[in-house]
C-alpha cells in the first residue's frame, strides 16, 4: 500500500516556532517516500525552504477568511495534489476544521480531531471550570471582554498575573497600566475575549500526547522546561517520568475522551508543589520530533489511527533525554517567492531517493 | 533504617553528576557530597555523617559538622530527604 498524501500547515521556524515542519520531519523519520504538501499563510514561512521540508508548498487563505474559502482553496489545490490527510498544528485552524471534518471527509481528506464539545471544554475561558470537573488544579483565571472588565478582574485576582489571548500569547503583567498595554496588544491580533490567570510561580511542564477518541492515549511524553525564552516558550527541555503527570493527563484525556494530539502545559507551584494545568493545546507543539528522534513518532501515529495500519509499539523515551533549540539559516531565492506570490505554490528544489 | 527512596532514584555519574528522573533536575556534586550521599544510601545514620568525614579529610570535627547539617539542609530543601 502507498503511503497516502498528507498536508500540514504551520511550517514557520522563526524565533516563535510553529510546529509543522517538526510534523513534516517526523513523518519523514517513519514515511521517507511520502508526499507531504504544506499548506501556508505567508510565502515567508522558514519550512518551506528547508531540504527536508515539504515537498510542495501551496498557499491558503486565513482561518478569518472562512471554511467555504478554505475549501475552495483545497479544491484547488487537490487538483494536483491528491491530499487524503490533513494535519493542522495552529490552535486557529483546529475549530474550523472540526466544523468542515464531514466536507472534509465527502472529500476524502480525514483529519483526526476531537468532537467540538471536547475542543470547546478545555477552551482558556472555561479552563477553571474543567479542570475542578476533572479533579485537576489550575490557576484561578476568567475571561474578559473589555478592558474595564479585566481591570475589575485584575483587582480580583490581584497583580502579577497572567493576560491571554484566547487561542495564543501570554503576558505577564504587574499593574493596571501594563494590563492597558497588553490588553490592546492581544485583543488586535486575537480578539475577544482575553482571559486574566493568577501567575504560578514555579517550573513549566509540558506532556505531549495522542488521544484516541475513547478516553485512553496512545503514549505521553512528559518533559520539564530546562530554558525558556522571552516570550516564555521552552527553547530546552528535558523528559522526565513523573507519575502524577501522567495521572493528571490520564484524567484530562478520559474526561474529553479526547481524539488527536495534545500539549497540556502546567506548572509546578512553589507554594505546595502541586502541579497546575495553565493550557491545554489542541494540536502538536513545535517539539514533536523530540520524541520522534527517539522513537516515539507521534505523528507516524496518526497516519496509522487514521489509516487503520498497527501503531508502532509504543516506545517510553528515556528520563535525561533533552533537546536544545537550535537556529539555522535556511536559503529561498526570489524565484521561490515569485511562485509563491504570484502562482501560489512551490516545489521543493531537491531529489529524494 | 532509612530508606532514602528520592535520593535513591536519583542517577549518580563516577565524577559528580546527578540527575533527579522524577524532576528533569540536574545537580553537579563535590567529591564530599558525594560521599555523604553514598554512606545515607548505605545506611549511615545522619549523625555519623560529620565523624566519617573527619576520618576521610583532613577537616576538624566543627568544620565536617557544619557542612553536613548545611548539605543535609539543601537535600531537605529539595525534598531528597
Amino acid at each position: 500500500m502507498s503511503d497516502p498524501v498528507v498536508a500540514v500547515t504551520g511550517l514557520n521556524r522563526g524565533e516563535n516556532p510553529q510546529p509543522g515542519y517538526a510534523v513534516v520531519c517526523s513523518l519523514r523519520r517513519r514515511f521517507p517516500r511520502m508526499t507531504i504538501v504544506g499548506m501556508i499563510y505567508d510565502a515567508m514561512e522558514s519550512g518551506i525552504f528547508a531540504d527536508d521540508g515539504p515537498d510542495w508548498a501551496y498557499t491558503i487563505p486565513f482561518p478569518s477568511a472562512g471554511g467555504r474559502a478554505f475549501l475552495e482553496r483545497l479544491d484547488s489545490i487537490r487538483k494536483e495534489q491528491p491530499i487524503e490527510i490533513l494535519i493542522p498544528t495552529l490552535d486557529t485552524e483546529v475549530e474550523m476544521l472540526i466544523e468542515l471534518e464531514p466536507e472534509l471527509a465527502a472529500r476524502g481528506v480525514r483529519c483526526f480531531l476531537p468532537t467540538l464539545e471536547s475542543f470547546q471544554a478545555r477552551a482558556k475561558p472555561v479552563l477553571e471550570e474543567f479542570c475542578a470537573a476533572c479533579d485537576c488544579a489550575t490557576p484561578r483565571s476568567q475571561p474578559a471582554s473589555s478592558l474595564a472588565e479585566a481591570e475589575r478582574t485584575a483587582e480580583e485576582l490581584g497583580y502579577p498575573l497572567m493576560l491571554k489571548g484566547q487561542y495564543y500569547d501570554a503576558r505577564l503583567v504587574h499593574d493596571d497600566k501594563e494590563l492597558a498595554r497588553a490588553f490592546e496588544g492581544i485583543v488586535q491580533v486575537w480578539g475577544l475575549p482575553v482571559v486574566l490567570q493568577e501567575r504560578i510561580q514555579g517550573s513549566e511542564f509540558d506532556v505531549l500526547g495522542v488521544g484516541d477518541g475513547r478516553g485512553g492515549v496512545t503514549a505521553l511524553c512528559a518533559v520539564r522546561k530546562m530554558i525558556l525564552s522571552s516570550k516564555g516558550k521552552g527553547i530546552s527541555s528535558i523528559v522526565l517520568h513523573e507519575p502524577r503527570l501522567t495521572a493528571i493527563t490520564s484524567r484530562v484525556i478520559n474526561r474529553l475522551k479526547w481524539r488527536g494530539p495534545f500539549e497540556l502545559e502546567l506548572m509546578q507551584d512553589e507554594r505546595d508543589d502541586e502541579f497546575r494545568i495553565i493550557e491545554m493545546n489542541p494540536r502538536f507543539p513545535a517539539w514533536v520530533d523530540f520524541p520522534a528522534a527517539l522513537g516515539l513518532n507521534f505523528p507516524a501515529q496518526i497516519i496509522a489511527l487514521l489509516t487503520g495500519a498497527p501503531i508502532d509499539p509504543p516506545v517510553e523515551v528515556p528520563a535525561g533525554r533533552f533537546f536544545i533549540r537550535h537556529q539555522v539559516e535556511v536559503i529561498g531565492s526570489v524565484e521561490d517567492l515569485d511562485e509563491l506570490m504570484t502562482e501560489g505554490v512551490r516545489r521543493a528544489r531537491r531529489s529524494r531517493a | 533504617m532509612q530508606s532514602h527512596e528520592r535520593l535513591r532514584s536519583l542517577r549518580f555519574s563516577e565524577n559528580g553528576f546527578a540527575f533527579d528522573p522524577a524532576t528533569g533536575l540536574t545537580y553537579t556534586l563535590s567529591p564530599t557530597s558525594v560521599h555523604i550521599i553514598a554512606w545515607l544510601l548505605e545506611g549511615c545514620p545522619e549523625e555519623e555523617l560529620a565523624h566519617r568525614l573527619v576520618a576521610a579529610y583532613d577537616v576538624s570535627l566543627h568544620t565536617a559538622v557544619r557542612d553536613v547539617d548545611n548539605f543535609l539542609v539543601s537535600l531537605r530543601g529539595l525534598k531528597l530527604l
